[in-house]
């Protein structure tokens, strides 16, 4: 029988598949980490190493009840080798977390390939691979001044390396203080109890004299471990709380130190309760406050008139408020989660080029809604690759042109108002600029002789298909990739701006929203239509008698704007909207031109009225909808009637398509 | 009404469905199909009920550019923004405007939502199972699941698929073609 038939055997393989996402996906930075102090000579994070043991430890042990065997194997043999490296025996080198980085590579794709067929066994050949390089890396002689001490505790460490201690003694530099006394060897558990992992870090922030010395962690390690104060002891669990698996390990790893160390934050020591939801509730709880707003909406409305001064109505209303701010809270997670796949990449990448890079990690703590943490991914694989591989120079070429050998990537995160700000930078040889100019004449992007502002020329990097490359790389430099950024980012309203100074480094940052649940819109009116614009994308507007339209014949129609022509378009006969009552001919004109900021740069739209500002719950467009062009969604008015959300982006390429066609140029 | 009686009726295309109504007991005899039967100007059509979550009252609508004309717009029904189909504009029976006894009947197919105005609702039937499975003679448009008579008027099963499907664009993927011939509206009695 196929085990996705057996419910008992797909419980528990979800509880694990989880779980272990989770972890490994803590483990890669922490190997990361533990490369890191190994190459800067610092003694290795001893805590790091027990909670990757931990890891595949307990995925070996579950995969075991669940019998994927090709898992089990793979998780056993990277735990051996960490035994050894736990013990002191063994000292990583860059070929051990290489091989351990492909052993968590393995596992998450054995788990995505077990969700979907409910069993390994097609993975076999990778999972020999694996198996074959971890038990020769094994097998590799252990540090020389330990060779004469016994074998270490654990079973498992008895692979076909335990008995090679007295090939060929090799010298590490590491300070002795690493290899723990056999006394305090003994001092500590095989697995250490939560209890025990939460008085060291209790000691860690610097409280009590550490029993954690027992664990000879050098001091040194001290400050590069701050996020390991989330471990908690069982008895703050709540009881509602699903039951830890066996054995037991720590909520979070400790970050990687080069985090910690530009940002170390001391949390407060409190553990933190945490339940897991399924975010599809937290969705549907979501859906249900946004009608709750526009109900209330409704109420002020109609009671408000009658009742201008009930105390019940404004009590109402405040309480709404205040809870759609907490079921708002609920969906924003740290981008933590992202940025910590950004040490692997990094890592991977300068290798294979040549080049020495530090990635620095700032902000990681900043926090954004949930769909839009799972998009960021893409884009910034895509912008740091390409600092790697355009932006730094390599170590020679950086010695040269007098700076430090190791290059500097720094990632942050922001928040500005409603907006989150990613910023990723690279201390290389910057953009440049008159070749990325003379790659778009080329190219035949713009006119010769046509003279364009700095933001204006780093735009032309995001055109598909542009590079500034000779040489193709198998990294990047195909043109593909920049546009991608730019699509995706596009795709949930937000923006990349690039800033590049030649010889001091690139900058790109992603504005993107804080949430793609609610929107803070401008409600414009067209005939009898009410549409939303997001006010990220409102540039300005301005009265339609102040501005000036040029026909362009058979092409559409251009604004002027301070001297400068972008399309114009007529929403009514974009959208098709029924025209208004008659009105009075007395009345004034109160056409205005709205301005928005697209994709593909300014357009002009024109509406009959702007109606005023509103926050909204963004509602996706109906899937049967979905090829509606120009609108990104919709929300539900104060009335309860249903506004589209309009898609600046889309407007602006609607409006250069449209120019396009007549063969024009402002 | 005998088992094998009412086996016999089955087998002839369109039935008289007045004299079932009245064997409440023998129901369970015969594998029937709840349907919800409603007016599209002027004439009798039902539809599977499985697919029905709820009849309300006419939303204002919110007209959406880019669609072609039976698709109305946009509505909000308590919370949930569904699009609106014109269940009679849909199978050729041409435009026809709102009043007050206008039902929004709600589909639920495949996960999607959607609204389809019907002119009224008249009432929930049974139909037997047999009339669906193709003993019968097969209905010529692809949006007619099954004909069955009714007095003096001939009844046709709506595929509520067809109803809940988009086309793209104005004017695109009109009805027309697809039966505006065979069916002619009929003045309200």
């Amino acid at each position: 029988m196929n085990n996705l038939e057996d419910p008992e055997w797909v419980e528990v393989f979800q509880e694990f598949a989880v779980e272990s996402r989770e972890q490994l996906e803590q483990a890669e930075a922490m190997l990361i980490g533990i490369e890191r102090d190994r190459m800067q000579g610092r003694p290795i994070n001893t805590e790091s190493v027990g909670a990757l043991f931990r890891t595949f430890h307990t995925v070996k042990g579950t995969a075991g009840f669940l019998t994927l065997d090709r898992t089990v194997h793979v998780a056993h043999d990277a735990e051996n080798l960490l035994a050894r490296v736990r013990s002191g025996e063994l000292l990583p080198e860059s070929d051990h977390i290489t091989a351990l980085c492909h052993a968590v590579d393995f596992l998450v794709a054995s788990i995505a390939h077990v969700s979907r067929t409910g069993d390994d066994s097609a993975m076999a050949d990778e999972a020999t691979l694996i198996v074959d390089t971890l038990v020769a890396l094994n097998a590799t002689p252990a540090a020389g001044n330990i060779a004469s001490l016994p074998p270490v505790a654990e079973p498992e460490a008895q692979g076909p390396g335990a008995t090679a201690h007295d090939a060929a003694p090799r010298t590490y530099d590491a300070p002795p203080s690493l290899y723990a006394p056999e006394g305090s060897a003994g001092a500590m558990p095989a697995e250490p109890s939560i209890p025990a992992l939460a008085a060291m870090s209790l000691s860690f922030d610097g409280a009590q004299p550490a029993p954690a010395q027992t664990l000879t962690l050098p001091t040194a390690s001290q400050p590069h471990s701050p996020a390991h104060t989330e471990a908690r002891p069982p008895a703050a669990q709540p009881a509602e709380a699903p039951p830890e698996p066996s054995p037991p390990k720590p909520r979070r790893a400790p970050a990687p130190s080069a985090s910690g160390k530009k940002t170390p934050q001391p949390r407060d020591t409190a553990p933190r309760e945490v339940i897991r939801v399924d975010a599809a509730r937290v969705d549907a709880l979501l859906n249900m406050i946004g009608e709750l707003v526009i109900a209330e909406n409704m109420t002020s409305r109609e009671v408000g008139e009658a009742l201008p001064n009930s105390r019940g109505l404004l009590q109402l209303q405040r309480v709404t408020r205040q809870l759609q701010d907490i079921t708002m809270s609920i969906r924003m997670v740290p981008v933590q989660g992202v940025f910590r796949k950004m040490h692997r990449l990094v890592r991977d990448l300068t290798k294979k080029q040549g080049k020495l890079a530090e990635l620095i990690v700032i902000g990681e703590d900043t926090e954004v809604d949930k769909s839009l943490v799972d998009s960021l991914g893409d884009p910034l694989v895509h912008i740091l690759r390409n600092a790697i591989d355009h932006g730094l120079e390599t170590p020679e070429d950086r010695v040269a042109a007098g700076k430090q050998e190791q290059g500097t990537l720094t990632l942050e995160a922001s928040h500005h108002g409603g907006e989150v700000h990613i910023q990723v930078r690279d201390n290389g040889r910057g953009i440049d600029r008159d070749r990325v100019l003379a790659r778009a004449r080329e190219r035949g992007l713009i006119e010769d002789g046509r003279e364009l502002p700095d933001a204006d020329v780093f735009q032309l990097l995001f055109e598909p298909g542009f590079s500034t490359v000779e040489k193709v790389t198998d990294v990047s430099g195909r043109g593909v990739g920049m546009d991608v950024v730019k699509r995706n980012v596009e795709r949930f309203n937000g923006r990349v701006i690039v800033s590049s100074t030649p010889g001091l480094g690139t900058t790109m940052t992603l504005r993107v929203p804080l949430t793609l649940a609610i929107v803070d819109g401008m409600l414009l009116r067209v005939g009898e239509q009410t549409y939303t614009v997001p006010m990220i994308q409102v540039k300005e507007s301005i009265p339609l008698q102040e501005t000036s339209i040029t026909d362009l014949p058979g092409s559409g129609e251009l604004v002027e704007i301070r001297g400068t022509f972008v399309p114009f378009l007529r929403l009514s006969t974009l959208f098709d909207v029924k025209s208004p009552p008659p009105r009075d001919p007395e009345e004034p004109d109160q056409s205005i031109v709205v301005f928005l900021d697209g994709a593909d740069g300014l357009v002009g739209i024109l509406v009959d009225e702007v109606l005023g500002q509103q926050q909204t719950v963004i509602k996706p467009m109906p899937p049967l909808l979905a090829h509606v062009s120009a609108a990104s969604g919709c929300c539900i008015l104060g009335d309860g009637r249903v506004s589209l959300i309009i898609d600046g982006n889309a407007l602006s390429t609607i409006g250069r398509s449209s120019r396009g066609k007549g063969g024009m140029a402002a | 009404m005998s088992q094998s009686a009412a086996t016999v009726d089955l087998l002839s295309p369109s039935l008289e469905l007045e004299r079932r109504g009245e064997a409440d007991d023998e129901e369970r005899a015969v594998p029937t199909i709840r349907h919800l039967a409603f007016r599209l100007r002027g004439r009798p059509f039902a539809i599977e009920i499985r697919h029905v979550l709820e009849i309300d009252g006419l939303q204002p609508v919110t007209p959406v550019h880019d669609l072609p004309s039976y698709v109305r717009g946009l509505m909000n029904l308590r919370g949930h923004v569904v699009p609106l189909v014109d269940a009679g504009e849909r199978i050729g029976l041409g435009r026809r405007e709102y009043d007050e006894r206008t039902c929004i009947v709600l589909l639920q197919l495949d996960g999607n939502e959607v609204g389809v105005a019907v002119d009224r609702v008249t009432r929930v039937v049974d139909l037997p199972e047999t009339l669906f499975s193709g003993n019968g003679e097969r209905p010529r448009q692809d949006f007619v699941r099954g004909v069955y008579r009714e007095g003096d008027e001939t009844v046709l099963c709506l595929d509520p698929s067809y109803l809940a499907r988009v086309g793209r664009g104005r004017g695109q993927d009109l009805p027309a073609q697809e039966g505006a011939n065979q069916l002619a509206p009929r003045e309200e009695r």
